[in-house]
């Protein structure tokens, strides 16, 4: 009986809206003059495709930061005044290249042969060619000046004896040796690469010059592990580009078996994936149009444009198979479907666009980009549904073969119905245990929410299985020097470096860097004036200071420097006006990072209070503070970006403040269900899954238009909530479910990256989905049940009946 | 690298000679390196290093003598007069021919008073922060390179032998170069220009030669401006005072003559 009713209002529905409005005029059209709107579709798709190879990797490490952002500046300050501080290195370690003779011959000859090779090498530096400076002592006070191995040592105990002696020199240690004498490196130092070169790529022409020569004969023996920022972007890139491809694939299968599954023949599955992976085509098609590129978070573009452009087309099909059930014609169905769903489709693809275009406002330019790009999709997604899903069922028999499931009198057949039923029952029993139930749940994430920690840094993001990861936690544990934090000391004149009391301040300030536990070993042009002194003075340790007078510094500084000390320009400015301390450190978390940051700022404030040498902090640790201070305020900007948006097209949409407020309660508690209950337990969020915020109230939401519209129309015609309730969850509960089963399981494909944060954000979409359909059938309703924001009710419940029984 | 090379830095520029019909690379090479004319020299140098439009000013006096039976041994005093700060900072170089013997180097630093032997130390170094390297000023050997006449060519209108010099296998590890093309001035034997090229093959920096002027009978470059491109720098060198055979005293080639 109750189905009989449903179906004579949605006749009335179809009737009243009917090919009249604007969609089911348009559908016909479409349809009338589907060759053309065909040849317009391939058109417009060749365009675009013609348009992807445009399409550009960004592999820089700055693309967190929207341009004009201070830390892109002060690494345009350093790279100005110290050069190119992009470096790649290799790691031997004893056990996979034994320290012999031969291979310790080997490495000479391949520090040679990268000199030869290797784009932009500028110095390549190991062990065995480091210079050192040592004072003799003796009648002349001779200081010599000569390569660690001026010759490979030939016998066992020899090298171990130069190794012993290597573990004794501050400066090799922890550089080109590990504390440990386990680990040597092979270090690349690059020239700054040119503005306009035919080489689109410098760093990745770097990194596979270096490859080229590892696999060369001579070299196979020696094993290293390959590190360093260009060697780092070029591996991650390629595992992204390799994850994007396979993920895109295994997305497809997987919504090709949900829909075989759960749509209707054939054309229900190739109908919706086609016009996904189309609207995937636009959109990149797109961004190398307008000359935007791609970046390590896009690997998600192609995979969540299909989850979340799925549902347009999906909810077009299932209005015409409901139309085709009740024995309508081929075509009248198309127009009647689409005259009904045009408008909420219309709707949800916009609420979605919105969610993802909040990222707008944040300062980090990937998700500024990704923004963009799913927006767009989104709304290709939808106009492709318009177009195609007419033009793709108005082929075949004029009346299609209604579902005989489907159309058996009571209905309730399948797993679906059993659960609807399940849901319905539950709310109007005990809605106020589901409210209980679920504020509780609402305030315990909220609280855990707002003391949600996020981690910025990007190499742990990798799985510790990948080779790229290995050498991470291999330079962690041996070495300690994976990050470094820079800074930069200007004085703003010409020698201003040379006053003894300044020199005597930047010791000062490095010395109480290295009492730091977190620092690994600290660097200036102090230790090389230090250093100096002593080896003039016969390797006195008394002699281990600084010059004390303008002069002799400066007279220090001219010998280094005249003796060809090339490493000079990465320690002073050309003019002597500015000088720079590297704290050299192991992979911290932000936390860690902070602490340190803040521990060398109240130095520096004791230090150099007067405000007469200017200070800039950079490098990698640095970028990885400000990419989580950006993070963070990102995060809460576009959340409330979205929040706003969507609830203003709520309160309008459904005409109601009050059930605008409540609809919005099933797409903020997914939010905090999942953030807030990652920071409740204390797991950290990284730079992936610290965006979630907006994309799940921008997704979570198109079910709740969904559902509310449909619920408010059905209050409307029986004036009952009960009744309202039990109307709307027969009619979308079953799209709505469908869609949620889709988001969760296509996102699932996430947890067979190689990416730790796309892996959680795989499984934490899952569970943010799922709290939003719970939300959605369980909580929203009970609040509606118990508040009645639409007033008073003029009929009778439904659940007085005796089908509820 | 404290070689203090500026030693010879004119060896190569000096000479003057008459060209046979068919002259060989190394003999044209020979021929501009071949007798160093003089037996002692005096002269100040300029040497202004620019980068982008950051400028760094050194001035220095140097006294050559040369020694040894075919006179090719050489000793050289350089005091450094600019910048101030470093005023009166010394280097003593005693270079010999003799490719087995290392040079033997002094320095003076006047703020400490402390004379100090230097040894050892490597070529491929920035000479004081200049696009001149170390290497670029020493005394090279002639037969420390292979020499190939590849053509002529004018330099600026005066006609040059093109000679492409290779460092022999041995000594590629002590060089930046893999090799040097040298344009020699037909008519004076002194180098009009000079390309380096790095390791890759590709052009590193070009050296280019002007102010020739004949000094005490003895042709010499008194301006050379050194530029590299790819790290935007360049370094003009300029000499003057130049005075030749003044009959210096050996006394001033003496380590304890550098705290003067």
């Amino acid at each position: 009986m109750k189905k009989a009713i449903m179906e004579n209002e949605r006749n009335n529905d179809a009737e009243r809206g009917g090919q009249d409005n604007f969609w089911g005029r348009l559908t016909a059209n479409i349809i009338r003059f589907r060759w053309l709107w065909l040849i317009g579709v391939i058109g417009v798709t060749a365009i675009f495709f013609s348009q992807m190879s445009k399409v550009q990797f960004d592999n820089s490490n700055d693309i967190w930061f929207v341009e004009g952002h201070s830390i892109l500046k002060a690494k345009e300050r350093f790279d100005g005044a110290f050069g190119n501080t992009d470096f790649v290195y290799l790691l031997f370690t004893r056990e996979k290249t034994p320290f012999t003779s031969e291979n310790l011959e080997a490495m000479s000859s391949l520090a040679e042969r990268f000199m030869e090779t290797v784009p932009y090498a500028r110095k390549v530096t190991w062990l065995g060619n480091v210079e050192r400076i040592q004072g003799l002592g003796g009648r002349e006070q001779e200081v010599l000046i000569e390569d660690f191995l001026p010759v490979i040592p030939e016998t066992r105990a020899g090298i171990d004896a130069k190794l012993q002696e290597a573990l004794t020199e501050s400066e090799i240690v922890d550089n080109l040796i590990s504390k440990d004498g386990t680990v040597l490196t092979m270090l690349i130092d690059l020239e700054t690469y040119p503005e306009d070169s035919e080489d689109s790529n410098p760093r990745y022409s770097v990194v596979e010059a270096v490859n080229e020569v590892l696999a060369e004969r001579a070299y196979s023996g020696l094993k290293p592990y390959f590190a360093g920022g260009p060697h780092f972007s070029y591996e991650y890139d390629a595992l992204v580009k390799q994850q994007t491809s396979r993920l895109f694939l295994l997305i497809i299968l997987m919504m090709a078996v949900l829909l075989l599954w759960l749509g209707r023949g054939p054309r229900g599955i190739v109908v919706p994936l086609l016009i996904t992976i189309i609207a995937v085509f636009w959109t990149i098609g797109t961004i190398g149009a307008i000359g935007f590129t791609m970046n390590l978070l896009s690997i998600a573009l192609p995979t969540m444009l299909i989850c979340v452009g799925i549902g347009d087309s999906m909810h077009g099909i299932a209005a015409f198979h409901d139309h085709i059930d009740r024995g309508e014609s081929r075509i009248d169905a198309l127009k009647k479907a689409f005259s009904e769903v045009g408008g909420p489709i219309m709707l949800t693809s916009l609420t979605t666009a919105a969610g993802f275009l909040a990222y707008l406002m944040t300062h980090v330019k990937p998700y500024r980009e990704m923004g963009v790009y799913i927006a767009c999709g989104v709304v290709y997604a939808f106009i492709l549904t318009v177009i195609l899903t007419p033009i793709l069922y108005s082929f075949g028999k004029k009346y299609p073969k209604p579902s005989r499931k489907r159309n058996k009198e009571e209905g309730a057949g399948d797993i679906f119905d059993h659960w609807l039923q399940l849901v319905y029952r539950a709310v109007v029993q005990h809605p106020r245990k589901i409210i209980v139930f679920f504020s509780a749940v609402l305030v315990l994430t909220f609280w855990g929410y707002m003391n949600m920690k996020v981690e910025s840094n990007t190499a742990k993001l990798v799985f510790k299985n990948q080779p790229l990861r290995q050498t991470i936690d291999l330079i962690d544990e041996r070495l300690g020097v994976n990050f470094s934090l820079e800074y930069l000391l200007n004085t703003g004149k010409e020698s201003g470096i040379k006053d003894p009391e300044f020199m005597e301040k930047l010791d000062k300030l490095m010395v109480l860097a290295d009492e730091h536990p977190l620092v690994t070993k600290s660097t200036s042009v102090a230790t090389v004036l230090k250093k100096m002194r002593r080896a003039l003075h016969g390797n006195d340790p008394d002699f281990y200071t600084l010059p004390e007078s303008r002069e002799a510094l400066a007279q220090y500084l001219f010998l280094y420097e005249t003796s060809g000390g090339n490493t000079l320009d990465r320690l002073v400015g050309f003019t002597y006006d500015q000088a720079r301390l590297t704290l050299r450190l192991p992979s911290l978390d932000t936390f860690d990072a902070r602490e340190l940051s803040d521990y060398m700022h109240a130095k520096i404030d004791t230090l150099f209070g007067d405000g007469e040498v200017e200070i800039i902090e950079a490098g990698g640790m640095r970028n990885y503070l400000a990419l989580n201070d950006i993070l963070f305020e990102g995060q809460r900007n576009s959340f409330i970006a979205a929040l706003s948006v969507i609830t203003v097209v709520m309160i309008v949409v459904l005409r109601s403040l009050k059930l605008g407020l409540i609809s919005m309660i099933p797409n903020v508690l997914p939010v905090f269900a999942t953030m807030g209950f990652m920071g409740l337990v204390g797991l950290y969020m990284d730079v992936i899954t610290i965006s979630f915020a907006a994309v799940i109230i921008g997704v979570a939401v198109d079910d709740t238009i969904h559902f509310f519209t449909r619920f408010k129309s059905e209050f409307g015609k029986t004036g009952n909530y009960e009744t309202a309730l039990k109307n709307t969850l027969s009619s979308v509960g079953r799209p709505l479910t469908f869609t949620t089963m889709i988001l969760v399981i296509g996102n699932a494909v996430f947890l067979f990256s190689y990416l730790l944060g796309f892996f959680k954000l795989g499984l934490v979409f899952g569970v943010a989905f799922t709290w939003a359909l719970m939300a959605d059938f369980f909580f929203a309703p009970a609040l509606i049940m118990i508040f009645k924001p639409l007033g008073p009710e003029w009929q009778g419940p439904v659940s007085s009946q005796k089908e509820l029984q | 690298m404290i070689r203090l090379t500026i030693i010879l830095l004119f060896t190569m520029f000096l000479s003057a000679g008459i060209g046979h019909a068919e002259p060989t690379g190394r003999d044209i090479m020979l021929k501009a390196d071949a007798v160093d004319s003089s037996r002692d020299a005096v002269m100040s140098s300029m040497m202004v290093i620019e980068r982008g439009d950051m400028k760094l000013v050194r001035r220095m006096e140097s006294r050559t003598k040369q020694y040894g039976g075919n006179l090719k041994d050489e000793r050289t005093l350089i005091r450094f007069l600019e910048p101030a700060d470093v005023h009166d900072t010394a280097y003593l170089t005693w270079s010999y021919d003799d490719p087995e013997r290392e040079d033997d180097m002094w320095v003076y630093l006047p703020a400490e008073n402390l004379v100090r032997r230097i040894s050892g130390g490597g070529k491929k170094g920035a000479f004081m922060r200049s696009d001149l390297a170390n290497e670029d000023i020493e005394d090279r050997a002639v037969d420390d390179d292979e020499h190939t006449l590849t053509g002529e060519e004018n330099v600026s209108g005066i006609a040059c032998y093109v000679i492409e010099s290779v460092p022999r296998p041995e000594l590629k590890k002590d060089t930046n170069y893999s090799k040097r093309v040298q344009f020699i001035r037909k008519d004076l034997y002194l180098p009009a220009r000079i390309d380096y090229y790095d390791k890759r093959g590709k052009i590193l920096k070009t050296a280019t030669y002007g102010g020739y002027k004949q000094i005490d009978g003895i042709w010499t470059v008194t301006r050379f401006l050194y530029e590299t491109p790819r790290r935007k720098t360049r370094t003009l060198f300029q000499r003057s005072n130049i005075s030749y055979n003044q009959g210096l005293d050996d006394a001033l080639f003496l380590q304890n003559n550098l705290m003067r």
